[in-house]
């Protein structure tokens, strides 16, 4: 395996360290992208990304981790296009430039959280895309989720003292009547570890998901755990299927909930099993062929 | 201009950037920038990134660089040693100085970084200016104060179970064999000779009397040191509530920076 620096856009404003498997022809193979965190630069938080890229460069991929605009030691983008926008065409570009430069034709985009967003917005606008790894990904809560949210605090003495004092969003229902606090029934706590898709109506992302499994897109979703409190975006594995019904994911679709772990995967013996579930799904879903390949 | 690249051995190859002095303002400056370890590390990259690109529009060419077995350096984490960074350190300056074409450069620390940036300087005659921000003073301190962190983060994450015994080799995500905990164990600087610079900065942006003292003895030496105490409303380090956070020096801070670096080169 060996490693390069690789710049990207117009000007070279784009940096990225490209993982190069050694005894694999990468044409034959989708190629890995790995997606900024957040704001966390292309290494990725507690180094995963780099973990991650030299894991599946081992198993044969190539991978490129990146840094998107703004981000890392890439420059701002000067567009004007939305940051939306700009961030799935910037990686639409790399992606052109792969498949010019090294003969990929398809690639399979990883990323934690906002990352993992990124991943679905681009596969959705390009066909290219083969696979999504979404770790931490955003996920509509379910019945499921809440009762098994409100289970964990109904033996909590806290919980009902937060309750029977307002100090929680039910309480503030109880104590102030029912219309005095309107939307959904949801806590700080709560509303932290589910931020993100509400604003994407449901039946949008459900349509999305149709469209991406008819053309056998294959996605492995990771979740933790959960950040502070324990409090994650999913609480059960059913929950990502549940959260979409009417979504027929056929063998499209592997979901693993590491719930030891927390939404940055923190401890390393939750990184060894991360990259351990990673690899074996990335082999498993596109298999390789190893035989020697001479250098060009 | 800047240059992402690879550079050292073959067997050991460090990520680095480097960032050409702006030929309208370049001065014979040239400074490589020691960064911090482990989430730290992380927390301030992007604010070291911004320190560069500024102080290469003010004239010094610089370089950034990430440890063996750290960022995108090759290696593992387990197979890090101070030792092998005071080396990795000791390859950036010849790099630098390769590239640049000048005979002294300075050196920049961030935390860990800047106590290695102090020991690296040892026996050197090539290191014009050390500038050191926010030093860590004694390595078993820090790894003590941030022991102390990863348990109190991991009251805030109840589903995480770490033993004691794992807790020693592992510092909020990033791996600390018991090599690396050796070294960071024998570094003490106030137990360091003072290395021959032309000048050392301090600048803080927490209040440390231990920092302080020492200083004070450097000063008591003959060495030429000017301290900046620049309180900080972001800061992150020792932090709970800061793990994970990112480090965005307030404009103030990270000007002291930028001015200790330049001193008074006309």
């Amino acid at each position: 395996m060996r490693e390069r620096v690789q710049l990207f856009g117009k000007p070279s404003s784009l940096v990225g360290v490209i993982s190069e498997p050694s005894q694999v022809d990468a044409r034959e193979r989708p190629a890995v992208i790995l997606l900024n965190a957040g704001v966390i630069h292309r290494v990725g938080p507690n180094r995963l990304y780099v973990q991650i890229a030299r894991a599946v460069a081992e198993a044969g991929f190539l991978a490129l981790r990146l840094d998107g605009s703004g981000r890392g030691d890439s420059d701002v983008r000067p567009s004007t296009a939305s940051f939306a926008e700009g961030d799935v065409k910037e990686i639409q570009d790399v992606m052109t430039y792969l498949a010019a430069s090294r003969g990929v034709g398809t690639f399979v985009l990883m990323g934690i959280c906002s990352g993992a967003a990124l991943a679905f917005s681009i596969a959705c606008a390009d066909r290219r895309v083969a696979g999504i790894v979404g770790i931490e990904p955003y996920i509509y809560p379910t019945l499921g989720f809440h009762m098994r949210y409100y289970a964990r605090r109904i033996f909590r003495a806290a919980s009902w003292w937060n309750t029977l004092t307002g100090r929680n969003a039910l309480g503030r229902r109880l104590l102030g009547g029912w219309r005095s606090a309107g939307g959904p029934l949801v806590d700080a706590e709560m509303a932290g570890a589910t931020v993100g898709p509400q604003t994407v109506p449901r039946e949008t992302v459900v349509q999305a998901l149709r469209d991406l499994i008819a053309r056998n897109l294959r996605l492995c979703m990771l979740f933790s755990g959960g950040g502070a409190g324990g409090v994650g975006v999913c609480n059960y594995r059913g929950q990502f299927v549940a959260a979409f019904p009417g979504v027929d994911f056929k063998d499209c679709l592997r979901v693993e909930l590491i719930r030891d772990a927390d939404h940055t995967f923190t401890l390393l013996s939750n990184q060894r099993r991360l990259l351990k579930t990673i690899r074996e799904w990335m082999t498993a879903t596109f298999p390789v062929e190893t035989r020697e390949t001479p250098r060009t | 201009m800047i240059q992402p690249l690879y550079f050292g051995t073959a067997e050991k190859p460090l990520f680095g950037v480097y960032h050409a002095a702006d030929v309208r303002t370049a001065k014979p400056m040239g400074a490589v920038v020691c960064p911090p370890f482990g989430h730290e590390y992380i927390q301030s990259y992007r604010a070291l990134r911004n320190l560069a690109v500024q102080l290469a529009r003010g004239g010094s060419h610089v370089l950034r660089f990430d440890y063996f077995g750290t960022g995108d350096s090759a290696g593992d984490g387990a197979d890090a040693s101070v030792e092998q960074w005071l080396e990795d350190i000791r390859v950036a300056i010849e790099e630098l100085k390769d590239t640049t074409g000048l005979g002294r450069v300075s050196l920049i620390g961030l935390r860990v970084g800047a106590a290695l940036a102090y020991l690296a300087s040892g026996g050197r005659t090539d290191i014009d200016t050390l500038v050191l921000w926010d030093p860590v003073l004694r390595g078993k301190d820090f790894l003590e104060r941030g022991s102390m962190v990863q348990s109190a983060w991991l009251k805030t994450r109840p589903q995480l179970r770490l033993s004691a015994a794992d807790g020693a080799s592992e510092l909020i995500g990033f791996p600390v064999s018991a090599g690396l905990r050796r070294g960071f164990e024998e570094v003490d600087l106030s137990r360091t000779a003072a290395p021959s610079v032309r000048c050392c900065s301090l600048v803080m942006s927490e209040d440390d009397p231990e920092v302080s003292h020492w200083a004070a003895r450097l000063e008591s030496v003959g060495m030429a040191l000017r301290c900046r105490h620049v309180p900080s409303a972001n800061g992150v380090w020792n932090r709970v509530e800061a793990v994970h956070a990112a480090f965005l020096p307030e404009p103030e801070l990270f000007q002291a920076v930028i001015s200790e670096v330049f001193g008074d080169v006309p």
